[in-house]
């Protein structure tokens, strides 16, 4: 998370100082894209100071999906007609099927597993009610 | 069909107008709406004249580069969902927060810091509900010929009426309604487009080989330019309280686990309009079946003029405002919220009745269409300020400061305060010609990463205070 953030700033830094066309800014945003999003999915699904497999696996994803894809994109040479990918230039093909549409078929599903296994049902909630009421600032119960 | 569209408006919103009895039917629809009409309204909310008049005009115009903007939606619900739906949804049972700004000064035990999201929360919902009025006398005015100034009012008096009356009841129904529309006018319309073309292959090769740049993986942006969009709004959207909004009205928090993949599934859906038209439309200029066009934003007009049969052209309008009104109530009731729960000095949870809440939407839309109406192009800087501003006001304060127990109320108030003063003074220097970023550098984009760093920065150098800052019952809501 922080070095996302960090790779993001300095990206700006450098883009703002000595040009935007400077071929490090451009990873340094995909460095900045895959660290701050990965990390903010590792904050977020953390319950108890634990992380579940399934949220590690949906964080490690996060991290692969944009640095792979973006990352092989800025490496790739330029496009061929004979070339195509599913109807779509290659890394065209890269960015809207691997970056896009893949993380539609894979991190809803690993929010839906991640909750099933810490439901918000009725048992839950009356207890976190029953904790909360014990702890709760007097004026605000 | 724009007649039936608006009848069809009018009826839900009577019904749930009957329905509306409090304040918190008015503010998050009593507690009380199923996942299905969460999502679709949701993706009603979110999506606004641009997913089908500005998106594909952008991606004729620049090409892959405009997918950019919508690329992170994927992965946006869903880091959402794991962020922010639980903890907010538990904050409303809990605490009974019933607005954003709420829980930012439920999570910092801060008046201030409610007040101050507030404040960002009331100049971001007036100038983006501005704006939309425009973009909804445009839409209007095409669907029934009545002038502009006449289409403007006729919009917003249909828009405002639900809205006043409704509130969020109204409008998460209407949502549902307009939100269906525009998945299957969408639907409907990628297809057409992909025929129209003689399919994917057919036209990638057309254009790669009269414009290869247009396909190249970053368009005709630059690489630092695409790639900053998928930064800005795939961080920034954790920060949008039209869709944070609704974690409070459903009324079954175990259907939250369905949330990203109902709503992910319907954005993608609503957005195949944006990518179909613009191909198909870059397609036919390159192969000489239509001219080059002036203006980009009519590429969704003259696609549907020259490939689409009347019915779906009329059902795209209706469903262009479908998007605007969706998005227009969603803000004019975030804005009365903030307005009348969260800016009054005494601010508390049960404050704010029904009557209160109904003049403050009118209040705040009679000032929107007051700036709509102005001649000039100051209601266009409004609109811009609107998504960053939230970006980087809820971002850092609100979703890193409920997964963060080190977060502190001084560092909450100082990267709200660096985002609001960033975001307006970047932006109105930018719209005055006094200031210019670098090809690729959003005002957006460092308002969101100062805030951040604002925010974390002061938050470890004040870390002493952070126990003290937090409160025990929503630490133990921010572990669930």
């Amino acid at each position: 998370m922080g070095s996302g953030l960090a790779a993001q700033v300095v990206a700006y830094l450098i883009a703002m100082t000595v040009g935007p066309e400077t071929p490090l800014v451009a990873w340094l945003t995909v460095a900045g894209i895959a660290g701050t999003l990965a990390g903010t999915l590792l904050l977020g699904a953390t319950r108890h100071g634990r992380l579940s497999r399934t949220a590690a696996v949906a964080a490690t994803l996060l991290l692969l999906i944009p640095l792979v894809g973006f990352g092989a994109v800025l490496l790739m040479g330029p496009d061929r007609i004979d070339g195509l990918v599913l109807g779509l230039p290659a890394r065209a093909a890269v960015v809207l099927l691997g970056v896009g549409l893949l993380p539609v078929l894979i991190f809803p599903l690993a929010y839906a597993i991640d909750a099933r296994d810490a439901p918000l049902d009725a048992e839950a909630l009356a207890a976190l009610r029953a904790e909360c009421a014990q702890v709760m600032p007097r004026g605000d119960r | 069909m724009g007649l039936g569209y608006f009848i069809a408006c009018a009826g839900i919103a009577v019904w749930a107008t009957r329905r509306t009895r409090t304040a918190g039917d008015f503010f998050v629809a009593g507690r009380g709406i199923g996942i299905v009409t969460m999502a679709v309204a949701s993706m009603a909310s979110v999506l606004s004249a641009i997913a089908f008049i500005g998106g594909p005009g952008l991606m004729y115009r620049q090409g892959l580069g405009a997918v950019y903007l919508i690329l992170s939606a994927g992965i946006t619900s869903s880091l959402t969902a794991w962020v922010l739906a639980r903890r907010l949804r538990l904050l409303g049972e809990i605490r009974g927060a019933v607005t954003i700004p709420e829980a930012v000064g439920i999570r910092y035990r801060s008046h201030g810091a409610r007040r101050l999201a507030g404040l960002a929360m009331v100049i971001a919902t007036v100038g983006y509900v501005a704006t939309n009025f425009l973009a909804l006398g445009l839409v209007v005015d095409a669907l029934f010929e009545v002038g502009r100034p006449a289409a403007i009012l006729i919009g917003a008096a249909v828009v405002v009426a639900y809205s006043v009356s409704g509130g969020m009841l109204a409008g998460v129904y209407t949502d549902l309604f307009q939100g269906s529309l525009m998945a299957i006018a969408s639907i409907l319309v990628f297809a057409t487009a992909v025929s129209s073309g003689g399919g994917i292959a057919v036209m990638s090769t057309e254009i790669l080989a009269a414009d290869p740049g247009w396909f190249g993986p970053w368009g005709h942006f630059s690489p630092l330019a695409a790639l900053s969009f998928f930064f800005v709004l795939g961080v920034g959207a954790l920060g949008q309280p039209h869709l944070l909004h609704k974690f409070y009205m459903l009324r079954d928090p175990r259907q939250l686990r369905w949330y990203p993949m109902l709503m992910t599934v319907g954005l993608v859906v609503a957005l195949l309009l944006w990518v179909g038209v613009g191909l198909a439309t870059k397609t036919a200029v390159v192969t000489g079946a239509i001219a080059p066009l002036r203006n980009p934003d009519d590429a969704t007009a003259t696609f549907l003029l020259r490939y689409a049969p009347h019915w779906l052209a009329g059902l795209v309008f209706a469903g262009v405002a479908a998007a605007i009104m969706s998005t227009v109530n969603a803000f004019l009731n975030l804005a009365a919220a903030a307005l009348t729960r969260d800016l009054p000095p005494r601010a508390s949870a049960g404050a704010g009745s029904l009557r209160s809440a109904r003049w403050a939407t009118l209040a705040v839309a009679v000032v929107a269409l007051g700036l709509a109406m102005v001649p000039g192009q100051v209601v266009v800087l409004l609109g811009v300020f609107g998504w960053g501003l939230f970006a980087s006001t809820f971002v850092p304060a609100l979703a890193f400061g409920l997964v963060w127990p080190g977060a502190t109320r001084v560092g909450a108030l100082a990267s709200m305060a660096v985002g609001i003063v960033l975001t307006l003074g970047l932006e109105s220097l930018m719209w005055a010609g006094k200031a210019s970023l670098p090809a690729g550098v959003t005002a957006a984009g460092i308002a969101l990463l100062a805030a951040l760093v604002t925010f974390f920065g002061v938050s470890w150098t004040t870390r002493a205070q952070a126990p003290g800052d937090l409160d025990a019952d929503v630490r133990l809501i921010m572990e669930r």
